[in-house]
């Protein structure tokens, strides 16, 4: 009855979604290499949703919590059960935070450097973007110092934002209570942004 | 430094910010901290406050922004697929790419007429399943027609199976950009609104909610008209997903979503409302927020104090507290634009917005229905007033009547659209709103209207609704009081009167009252024969529901006499589809009264007729080949009965629908059909299928769900995998409990009736024996001692104790039985013949062979001479074998083992106990092991997922 999640034409080189169920079963199996080959595949994924969902529609753009979910759909299918969905997210969650800062941190070192890359925005978008570009790589470093003063804070904050989780879904996720959840997140979001006033 | 420093303040953290800020002031002074760490934590508090401390509403926040931000500037290339063709239309370009997919402008490929639309290529790539949800959304969809809402024209999917949708291109500036340039004044910001509003409320009443409103689904054309985009285009791209539930494949906008919507609970009208309010307070202060840090997007204006009350009510964070209705919303806008007083601040959490809030709903797919009903409703009325034109000789006179009809369900619409505002405020007209409370609100509003006409034909049509949901008593007394005293006005009334009236003849079946079941369908024949005596068609209706009401009151042979009569008549003249339901009826009755023969005859000639006219697949064979199958399931043949279920359930998924309530009852049948084949394994497989069929239906009910999966366990009991059986069964008990079903309901009763005999079964003898004795302490203090439940209680009771070698207790527990049975039923019932079996055993028990042997021999005797049972009779063989193996009768018992174990072997797996025992009566008499199944050995542990 059951039919097998297809993925589209953007994954067509991918061995397909059986072969993502399989990795997370491996890594839940505690295969780490699984794990990475699991990043690396939504790694790309995400990469490539991105770059489809761009241009022209002005506040209809994917957000991070977008990409993380149109990945799962596009690799896992909309039928994944929610165990795989929770491992997914994990990953998604990381690749995502990978992809956007890496991006950004590419377009402000190409702004140092004398701008080859041209961005197609007015002026005051460009600083505008400049100033996001470098706030986003500042939340990073932030996320950074967190994950080694409390990894699980940090994964709650890396759930929410970028993997777009509810606070009931990371309460699951990480098997705490919803209570936990909310006590955490407060803290390490007040942590988070003060960090990025200093 | 900072994980020592992170470690450090969140103890602190977590206390202080409990404080009121005073004392934290003082809280936080007199901390032995660093100054640096001090000021850390004096800000990390002030930034909590600031937050609200509300974790999920975090949408809005500077991280948020800063991540969505940076997502917007990801690279970007993109596949052209310009030029290619959907359905009618061909691609010309790429318009741009969100969330829910990306969008092309296109063209239609035929050239027959210049029309340019936008195309949506939704993402993700739909189950078979998601897209069969997804043609259903479509067609609620299209149906809207609203100035303010572009139109979704067409949809369909590509040949890979990604779902497109063909929608009103809308070319104009996007409504935040308008605003700012020529919206400089509340009064013309209010007027774009109003005009937004009216759009929201017009989808409101067809029962679809936008989900995803926002500035980017806002246009104005050139000529100033606001557009509506996408609406319930998020809840296509979430029926494409495939798991509604699921939160995760949820399309929304953060910023603009409501709480509900963000934490994944369930979405309604008040949900847009919420949305609305946080769009309108960005079109006047350009901020969706007061303490948004962005640059307003438009020029701010300033709020006064009622604005600010009527933004603040319309984006409570608690769903029922906001306004009831979009139109409540309007109301309240338009009373400030003429200077009157707002009723936002009155609008305080009154228990009139709350009463409603904890009801039970029904599914999305019955909302959807009852639109549909509806809609149905009005346009059969309208068709009727077509023909009304074409016909010739009172065509006046029969147009008058029919456009006032046609007026008058118009009306009746009108006022249920009322009636489902004040059902259900804060869920007004929403999807996931009760379809009962709104039948119910209906109803109570009947009362207001003054014309007796109206109120009647109101009453029989609330009658049909309530009968659709199966609310027998609600719909039969309103059926009742709509027919009391009408006189037709014309012949089409009096004809839509007979419907009524076998309507009502059918709710008073439904109900038990045969003789007024009959007496109906006698009043619509008279109508009929009276107001269109030389209709032959209207003839064959009158037989068909006169036999029915025969039927219903308990004469069969009348009602096939009747259905022979219609059937004649309605070979040359009455159309297909009627004549079809009668081949159907006939059948099936035939089938009950053991004329399997001809029950199979009639279904088969209907069939030769429907294949002689209709194309091969039509989908009036799905319904004969289902009269077929039960046909020959009664003439002994599951087989071929099989064979014929699954071509019907073929049939019905290729043309007709892959799911619903017909597909249910076909797999239902199948299961029924499996389960005496004794193919257990597959008899629950397909049972777990009719089960999903029955949710996709919209049946949620949790007595429904529960009976499902009872039923399962039925199966499962059958088969001797008790333990599945006793998982299904608890599953069933918990379901009831969820739904808040306690322990007197019927439906639990009867759950927890088969959970003891199950647990009796497995062995499971005390625990059995306690429950049993509760629910018979249950049924006294419900239905009397008297009662058929308490009865079969005594005796599931007494079939414990014969389990558990009892014969003290068992015996006093048999006499009880044979007495309340016998108060109950003939004495000529097969029940008295179990009577003996248990009898038998309780004398085994306590040594006495001989009376075992009387008892069990007159037992098979009866069997014999019933003749319908073979199970029964083969079961009742093999312990009289059993008892003639311990008396020293061997060859007897020989003799009575192999009439008997062939039926055993067949019917019943091994480890079912009357099996066991007789498969070890066979070996003690020395015959041997059962021979080697030649085809799918019953391995029902396989069965459990």
């Amino acid at each position: 009855m059951v039919e097998p999640p297809k993925h589209d034409d953007v994954a067509a080189d991918d061995p397909g979604a059986h072969e993502v169920t399989r990795l997370i079963a491996a890594w839940r199996g505690g295969d780490v290499a699984a794990r990475e080959a699991l990043v690396e595949r939504v790694y790309a994924n995400v990469r490539a949703i991105a770059a489809q969902s761009l241009r022209l529609m002005p506040g209809a753009t994917l957000g991070a919590t977008d990409l993380a979910h149109e990945a799962l759909i596009r690799l896992l299918g909309a039928d994944a059960s929610w165990h795989d969905r929770r491992h997914f997210f994990h990953v998604a969650a990381q690749a995502t935070r990978q992809i956007l800062v890496d991006a950004a941190r590419q377009r402000l070192a190409a702004k140092r450097g004398g701008g080859a890359e041209r961005v197609d925005l007015d002026l005051a978008g460009e600083v505008a973007a400049n100033d996001g570009d470098a706030e986003l790589v500042r939340i990073d470093d932030a996320l950074r110092d967190l994950q080694q003063a409390d990894t699980r804070r940090a994964q709650m904050i890396e759930l929410v934002y970028f993997g777009g989780l509810s606070r009931v879904e990371v309460a699951q996720a990480l098997q705490v209570s919803e209570g936990t959840v909310d006590r955490d997140l407060r803290l390490a979001r007040a942590w988070l942004r003060s960090a990025l006033e200093a | 430094m900072s994980a020592a420093l992170l470690g450090e303040l969140a103890p602190h953290f977590e206390r202080l910010r409990g404080l009121p800020a005073p004392e934290r002031e003082d809280a936080l002074a007199a901390l032995a901290l660093e100054p640096a760490a001090r000021v850390r934590l004096a800000r990390m508090l002030a930034l909590d406050a600031q937050a609200d401390g509300d974790v999920d509403r975090a949408a809005d926040d500077r991280l948020v922004n800063v991540i969505a931000g940076g997502a917007r500037r990801a690279p970007a290339t993109t596949r052209a697929r310009d030029g290619e063709r959907l359905g009618a239309w061909r691609l010309l370009h790429e318009l741009g790419a969100g969330g829910m997919g990306t969008v092309f402008l296109a063209e239609r490929a035929d050239g027959q007429f210049e029309r340019r639309v936008a195309i949506k290529l939704l993402r993700g790539f739909p189950t078979a399943e998601a897209v069969r949800r997804l043609r259903q959304e479509r067609g609620i969809l299209a149906g809207l027609d609203h100035p303010n809402i572009a139109r979704l024209l067409d949809g369909g999917e590509t040949v890979d199976g990604q779902p497109w949708l063909a929608l009103e291109l809308v070319e104009g500036t996007p409504l935040l950009e308008h605003v700012a340039a020529h919206a400089p004044t509340v009064r013309d910001r209010l007027a774009l609104f109003d005009a937004m509003l009216d759009a929201v409320a017009h989808a409101h009443a067809h029962l679809v909610v936008h989900r995803d409103l926002k500035p980017a689904n806002v246009m104005v054309a050139a000529d100033g008209t606001v557009k509506l985009l996408d609406f319930g285009i998020a809840r296509l791209v979430e029926a494409g997903a495939g798991s509604q539930r699921e939160t995760s494949t949820r399309v929304f906008s953060r910023g603009y979503a409501s709480p509900e919507q963000q934490d994944g609970r369930a979405i309604t009208t008040a949900s847009d409302l919420y949305s609305l309010g946080v769009l309108l307070r960005e079109m006047l202060t350009g901020r969706r927020d007061p303490a948004e840090p962005r640059a307003p997007a438009v020029p701010p204006l300033p709020l006064d104090a009622d604005l600010a009350g009527i933004l603040a009510h319309a984006t409570e964070a608690l769903p029922q507290r906001r306004y009831a209705s979009v139109l409540e919303l309007r109301d309240d806008l338009r009373r400030y634009r003429e200077g009157r007083p707002v009723r936002a601040t009155r609008w305080t959490r009154g228990y009139r917005l709350r009463k409603f809030i904890a009801r039970h709903r029904l599914a999305v797919a019955a909302a959807a229905l009852l639109a549909l009903l509806l809609a149905g409703f009005v346009w059969r009325l309208e068709r009727e007033r077509d023909h009304a034109r074409t016909a010739e000789a009172t065509a006046r006179e029969a147009l008058r009547a029919s456009e006032r009809d046609a007026r008058r369900a118009r009306a009746s619409l009108a006022f249920l659209g009322d009636a489902f505002s004040a059902a259900a405020p804060e869920h007004a007209l929403s999807r996931q709103v009760s379809v009962r409370d709104l039948l119910d609100s209906a109803r109570a509003q009947l009362a207001r209207q003054d014309d007796p006409a109206l109120v009647q034909a109101m009453q029989r049509m609330l009658a049909h609704l309530y009968s659709e949901l199966g609310e027998v008593s609600i719909a039969l007394e309103l059926m009742r009081e709509g027919l009391a005293g009408v006189v037709p006005a014309d012949r089409l009334d009096a004809l839509r009167l007979a419907d009524d009236e076998d309507t009502l003849g059918a709710l008073l079946g439904a109900s038990g009252d045969g003789p007024g079941a009959l007496a109906a369908a006698r009043r619509g024949g008279e109508l009929r024969a009276r107001h269109a005596p030389d209709d032959v068609v209207e003839r064959v209706r009158s037989l068909q529901a006169l036999a029915l009401g025969h039927h219903r009151n308990g004469e069969d042979a009348k009602a096939i006499a009747l259905l022979r009569e219609a059937q004649a008549a309605a070979e040359a003249t009455a159309p297909l589809a009627l004549y079809v339901d009668l081949a159907q009826s006939l059948s099936a009755l035939l089938a009950t009264a053991g004329e399997a023969d001809e029950a199979l005859a009639v279904a088969t000639a209907a069939l030769a007729r429907v294949d002689a006219t209709r194309p091969a697949d039509s989908p009036e064979r799905v319904m004969l080949l289902r009269a077929q199958a039960n046909a020959l399931g009664a003439r002994g043949d599951p087989a071929a009965a099989e064979r014929l279920l699954r071509e019907a359930i073929a049939l019905q998924d290729r043309v007709v629908a892959s799911g619903g309530s017909r597909m249910m009852e076909l797999t239902n049948d199948l299961a029924l059909m499996l389960n005496d084949l004794g193919r257990y394994r597959e008899a629950v497989e397909v049972l777990r299928q009719s089960d999903r069929h029955m949710v996709d239906a919209g049946l949620e009910g949790a007595a429904d769900r529960a009976v499902s999966h009872g039923n399962l366990a039925g199966v499962l009991e059958n088969a001797g995998d008790y333990a599945a059986a006793l998982e299904q069964e608890r599953i069933a008990i918990r379901i009831l409990d969820e739904a808040g079903l306690g322990a007197d309901h019927q439906a639990r009763r009867r759950i927890e009736r088969s959970l003891a005999r199950t647990l009796g079964l497995a062995g499971e003898h005390t625990q059995a024996r306690a429950r049993l004795l509760e629910l018979r302490e249950r049924a006294a203090r419900l239905e009397g001692v008297a009662s058929g439940e308490y009865a079969m209680l005594t005796w599931q009771l007494t079939v414990l104790a014969r389990r558990m070698h009892d014969p003290e207790t068992g015996l006093a527990l048999l006499a009880d039985a044979e007495r309340l049975w016998l108060a109950l039923m003939g004495a000529d019932h097969p029940i008295f013949l179990h009577l003996r079996r248990a009898r038998a055993s309780f004398a085994l028990d306590q040594g006495d062979a001989a009376l075992a042997e009387t008892e069990l021999r007159a037992a098979v005797a009866g069997f014999e001479a019933i003749n319908e049972q073979p199970v029964d009779l083969a079961i009742a063989r093999s312990e009289l074998a059993a008892v003639l193996l311990q008396r020293g009768d061997r060859g007897g018992a020989r003799s009575l083992l192999e009439a008997s174990l062939p039926v055993l072997r067949e019917a019943l797996l091994p480890e079912e106990v009357s099996r066991a025992a007789a498969e070890r009566s066979a070996a003690a008499a020395g015959m041997g092991l059962p021979p080697p199944a030649v085809e799918d050995p019953p391995n029902h542990r396989d069965a459990s997922p």
